[in-house]
């Protein structure tokens, strides 16, 4: 059964983070590198597959706020640490067999943000803007009607405020725009084509050397 | 609500067969006439009087002659066909009067008559019950609570004292106020209107029917329109992107502030609210956005006289030093270039420009030698216009009425590329600059009270130019 079905059928309307990318895997959207493990042995498997330095999360659907509670814990750089977080996840959250998330640890100064939801009116729409923790203070966003034409995207690009965080600056290469533009109108195409999904956050989109990878993702059902 | 013609399937281009002969009534119907002064329906009858409509039946049960016409007791008692009626009956006798048109086989009912759907759930069950009855008989409803249809070349006049004169600006409101003072206003001055609509509550025909009309309308090349709330945002989209496509709309969109606030379980849902949503359709459909009464003239008066421009690089010519500088920094904050002149330009402009106080550089002061010697500014427009790194110019004057008309219509006559141009206008008192308005704007001059409007106007063709060349070079 695909990941929504089973979702469905266990009466979940969100999808975790592990879920939500392989959706947008699927779709051909560049996500971070991960796995999931739920055991010891699994996550001892998961270290040498991912290499450090990583990232550890809590993995699951029920769980927000995951870096306000100390259930994400960055730039791990060997299995001591590793260890350490692992613990430190499993005694937070008080579960006996809680799933981990062990995922590539994509370094870039720039987050962006898009986003997928259906407007009453418009019918799927999606955002675009800048990401990260600001998002929600600054809300830097742009919204187009989906399916968002090539042209239109281009103008998209450069409709937020700080859409100059795009280009070349201090050091940093400009973004690649041709694939910031094939993950915006892939998100309307998720849009339009799966309408079991109401909304998607992919928040951050981090630039790494220029290069966007969704490092947080997640799918809410209808 | 009552998609029933506009059904699913059914191209614009059958709407606009659908809809045309809405435009053109052989005879009109006016139930609830009255010759009474201050009434609604004296100033109606007034219009048709004036607009000199040829088939006229005033109806009313109490009367036998009103204004010199033969009055008739009952709609059904006209002894020859009705293609138009318009209802201005108190509200508990609009029903009647509706069932009364199906009876007559009238074709389009004009409901102006309010109190329905806008005042609670009981009037809009009663609209529903009039858009039933008709669709049954085969008619159309246009509103209730709506001032109807004005169509200058069929002589259908509205409410104000709107031009007799058809022209190419079409008009689509959800507002009787929008479409009535904004065709009177305009026509005074100088702007003639193909067909102005005002369809109130939408019991049937809705703001986009006539959107999509206007769209296919070969009369109108230029759509204004206010719109509230729609009750489909993708038909909307998608006609409107087709529409740009060749035609330009100006809209104002009322209630974008709306809460939007649901609840959401993302944060793109909860910060994609119904505002930045229909932002950012408009954009993506090429619509000409206004916020205001004020800013939806301005646009008219810039796209129903201007060319599109071929880029956004403005050429600025004023006479105020202080202005010129002031205005660039808007133009900058609009997006818009001011860039360098060429050598060429700025060697020609050194022979006309006195060398004390002026300046030659974009932007262009040409300081009190303006007020001394006013044909300065003709030359000045000349030779800008000419120049190829410019696309558009915007002039900034302390001169006014005839001759800066004549200076203006001089400058600009033997032009040969076409290149837009917004004048400013800061000429003595606000009185003197109201009189040269409409002077002006009758002679195809786009002017404005102040450098920031028209600024904002050339940035709105730009935009819209853009949007246009970008789906031209697509197609």
């Amino acid at each position: 059964m695909d990941v929504i079905g089973r979702a469905l059928s266990e009466g979940r309307r969100v999808l975790s983070e592990y879920e939500s990318k392989q959706i947008l895997r699927a779709y051909g959207i560049p996500v971070t590198r991960e796995t999931e493990a739920h055991d010891m042995k699994g996550f001892k498997n998961a270290l040498n597959e991912i290499g450090f330095p990583l990232v550890i999360k809590i993995s699951s659907p029920d769980v927000s706020h995951k870096t306000e509670r100390g259930l994400v814990h960055v730039d791990i750089r060997n299995r001591k640490e590793a260890m350490i977080a692992f613990k430190k996840i499993l005694s937070e959250t008080k579960a006996e067999n809680a799933s981990v998330l062990v995922q590539e640890m994509v370094i870039g100064d720039r987050e962006l943000m898009m986003g997928l939801k259906r407007d009453p009116q418009f019918g799927p729409c999606v955002a675009f803007g800048l990401g990260g923790i600001f998002t929600e203070i600054l809300q830097d966003i742009c919204v187009r009607v989906a399916p968002i034409e090539k042209s239109e995207v281009v103008r998209m690009m450069k409709d937020f405020k700080a859409h100059r965080i795009l280009d070349a600056f201090r050091g940093m290469p400009s973004a690649d725009l041709d694939q910031i533009a094939r993950m915006i109108i892939t998100v309307g195409r998720i849009g339009i084509e799966e309408p079991r999904i109401k909304e998607i956050d992919i928040n951050p989109v981090i630039l790494a050397a220029g290069k966007p990878v969704a490092v947080d993702a997640l799918v809410a059902l209808h | 609500m009552v998609p029933w013609v506009m059904s699913k399937g059914m191209s614009e281009k059958s709407i606009f067969f659908a809809l045309d002969p809405i435009f053109h009534p052989r005879s009109v119907a006016v139930l609830g006439a009255s010759g009474k002064q201050g009434k609604i329906a004296r100033v109606l009858m007034d219009r048709f009087l004036e607009m000199g409509f040829p088939t006229l039946y005033p109806v009313n049960p109490r009367e036998s002659e009103i204004m010199g016409l033969k009055a008739f007791k009952n709609v059904v008692d006209i002894p020859a066909p009705v293609d138009m009626a318009i209802i201005l009956t108190p509200t508990d006798a609009a029903l009647t009067a509706v069932k009364d048109c199906v009876k007559k086989k009238v074709k389009t009912i004009v409901i102006t008559t309010s109190g329905f759907g806008e005042v609670g759930e009981r009037g809009r069950e009663i609209q529903q019950e009039m858009a039933r009855i008709a669709r049954e008989g085969g008619a159309r409803i246009i509103g209730p609570n709506c001032v109807g249809i004005y169509c200058p070349s069929s002589r259908l006049p509205f409410l104000c004292q709107a031009g007799k004169d058809p022209g190419t600006v079409g008009v689509v409101s959800q507002s009787g106020f929008f479409a009535d003072f904004l065709t009177q206003t305009a026509t005074a001055n100088g702007i003639k209107f193909s067909k102005a609509i005002s369809c109130g509550n939408e019991a049937d025909l809705n703001a986009v029917d006539f959107l999509g009309y206007l769209g296919e309308d070969p009369g109108t090349e230029l759509i204004v329109g206010y719109i509230e709330g729609i009750k489909n945002g993708r038909r909307f989209y998608s006609l409107s992107k087709e529409i740009s496509k060749k035609k330009p709309i100006i809209l104002w969109k009322g209630g974008l502030t709306e809460a939007g606030a649901r609840a959401a379980v993302s944060h793109t849902g909860a910060m994609a609210g119904s505002r930045a949503v229909w932002e950012g359709a408009q954009k993506q459909a090429g619509i000409v956005t206004a916020k205001s009464f004020e800013e939806v003239f301005d646009c008219l008066y810039a796209f129903y006289i201007q060319p599109l421009p071929r880029g956004k690089r403005v050429g600025i010519i004023s006479g105020p030093g202080s202005t010129a500088v002031g205005t660039t920094d808007i133009c900058l904050e609009l997006g818009l270039e001011v860039p360098r002149f060429s050598k060429k330009t700025m060697a020609r402009l050194r022979e006309v420009i006195p060398p004390v106080g002026g300046s030659v550089n974009n932007p262009i002061d040409l300081s009190l030698a303006s007020l001394v010697n006013p044909s300065i500014h003709r030359d000045a427009i000349s030779i800008v216009a000419q120049d190829e790194n410019i696309d558009m110019m915007l002039l900034i004057t302390v001169v006014g009425g005839e001759q800066l008309h004549d200076i203006v219509l001089e400058a600009t006559r033997d032009r040969k590329t076409k290149k837009p141009l917004v004048v400013t206008l800061m000429s003595g008192t606000t009185q003197s600059v109201a009189q040269d308005f409409p002077l002006m704007l009758g002679s195809g001059i786009s002017v404005y009270s102040d450098a920031g409007r028209a600024a904002k106007a050339l940035r709105k063709l730009w935009e819209y130019a853009d949007f246009r060349a970008n789906w031209a070079g697509l197609e």
